[in-house]
């Protein structure tokens, strides 16, 4: 019964002798931020951030960085007006030989003085072609329709005879 | 609740220093809300608070420091996400080791006859601890031997028990739970972990015999 008691009490110290296995000493330092970490990024991957979420998020942290951003797209759209408005502005002749349309206009045979004008009724009579499908202000003499020289015949119907 | 000398000492120390910095923290019930509210920094502190607890638990149940770090923060992740569920029925810490010692039985199922120990270094204190130098200047059999290889006898003998006998030898011997407290955890009652106690110590007198006499 006593050695019993003894052989106990040996174990018990032995047991207890555990408690000074400890870990490496920065273990409990580090253990919440790793475990931190972790949480993190199961919440990231339970809702994940959209592109634009992203996007806005970093940039809320560099607004030196949305600044230029900002004002490079301003200035590109400014620019982009500002050359949309002088071409507009130019004749339309100009504009065709600076966009090559003349080669075009040349193939096909006419010239590009005249043919690729913006019509009008005038120039249409003395300028006549198959690129202008312009009718002139007069009718030709001999149009299909012109009165003078249309033919009529007379139709009657009588019943019985 | 006894956890390790060197870790006893410093929350002895910090209990303590701070004794009035204490009484302005909030408790564990508070804790839990502002978690449930979704509050992270709040769950750091729970961390902080039992990580010490909960990973040697898990370390004298496994023998291995790796394993113990793993189940140790995969208990953690799991109680985060379960706290939602948490009514308050029990105290915080008796359901976070419930979690640990659950996920950690399951471990040791998965692992049977895998086992490779891992063990921590012995404080540097343990050569000062006068029952530790009586041990082993009196009951070791073999004079020379050094304090490792006891180390490691003796966590390889735990490993021999079952693990419903191994945790309650590691709360109970080590870790210094009352037989109430374990009963809670375990999901048992008294009279159930006095018996597991008790059988578990005559193993581990025969599995040491050789030195205990």
């Amino acid at each position: 019964m006593n050695r019993d008691r003894e052989e106990f009490e040996s174990l018990r110290k032995l047991l207890a002798w555990k408690r000074w296995e400890q870990p490496p000493p920065a273990f409990f330092r580090d253990f919440p931020g790793q475990l931190r970490g972790r949480l993190e990024t199961a919440r990231e991957v339970e809702s994940p951030v959209s592109w634009w979420q992203r996007l806005v998020q970093e940039w809320e942290l560099k607004p030196i960085l949305v600044g230029a951003y900002s004002v490079g797209i301003g200035g590109l759209l400014l620019a982009g007006i500002g050359l949309s408005e002088a071409v507009g502005n130019r004749p339309m002749e100009t504009q065709l030989r600076d966009n090559n349309l003349g080669n075009l206009a040349l193939v096909l045979g006419a010239s590009t003085e005249t043919d690729l004008r913006p019509f009008t009724l005038s120039s249409a009579s003395s300028a006549a072609s198959t690129l202008n499908p312009v009718l002139p202000e007069t009718p030709p003499a001999d149009f299909l329709f012109n009165g003078s020289h249309l033919m009529v015949q007379p139709a009657a119907f009588k019943v019985g005879h | 609740m006894r956890i390790g000398p060197a870790a006893m000492k410093t929350e002895t120390t910090v209990d303590k220093d701070l004794l009035s910095a204490n009484a302005a923290k909030p408790d564990d019930q508070e804790l839990v809300r502002s978690v449930q509210g979704g509050d992270l920094a709040a769950y750091d502190e729970l961390v902080r608070r039992y990580q010490v607890r909960i990973y040697a638990t898990l370390y004298h149940m496994t023998s291995n420091h790796e394993d113990a770090n793993d189940l140790a923060q995969e208990s953690f992740i799991k109680a985060f996400h379960a706290i939602k569920s948490f009514k308050g029925e029990s105290s915080f810490f008796t359901w976070l080791y419930r979690i640990a010692v659950n996920k950690t039985i399951n471990f040791l199922k998965q692992r049977k006859n895998r086992i490779y120990l891992s063990l921590n270094d012995l404080d540097l204190n343990a050569e000062n601890d006068p029952d530790l130098v009586a041990f082993v200047s009196e009951k070791n059999p073999r004079r020379d031997m050094s304090l490792t290889e006891l180390q490691e006898k003796l966590n390889a003998a735990i490993q021999r028990l079952s693990e419903d006998h191994r945790l309650v030898v590691t709360l109970h011997d080590i870790q210094g739970l009352s037989h109430e407290e374990i009963g809670k955890i375990m999901d048992c009652n008294v009279g159930t972990v006095r018996s597991r106690l008790f059988y578990a110590r005559q193993q581990l007198q025969a599995f040491l015999s050789d030195y205990l006499k």
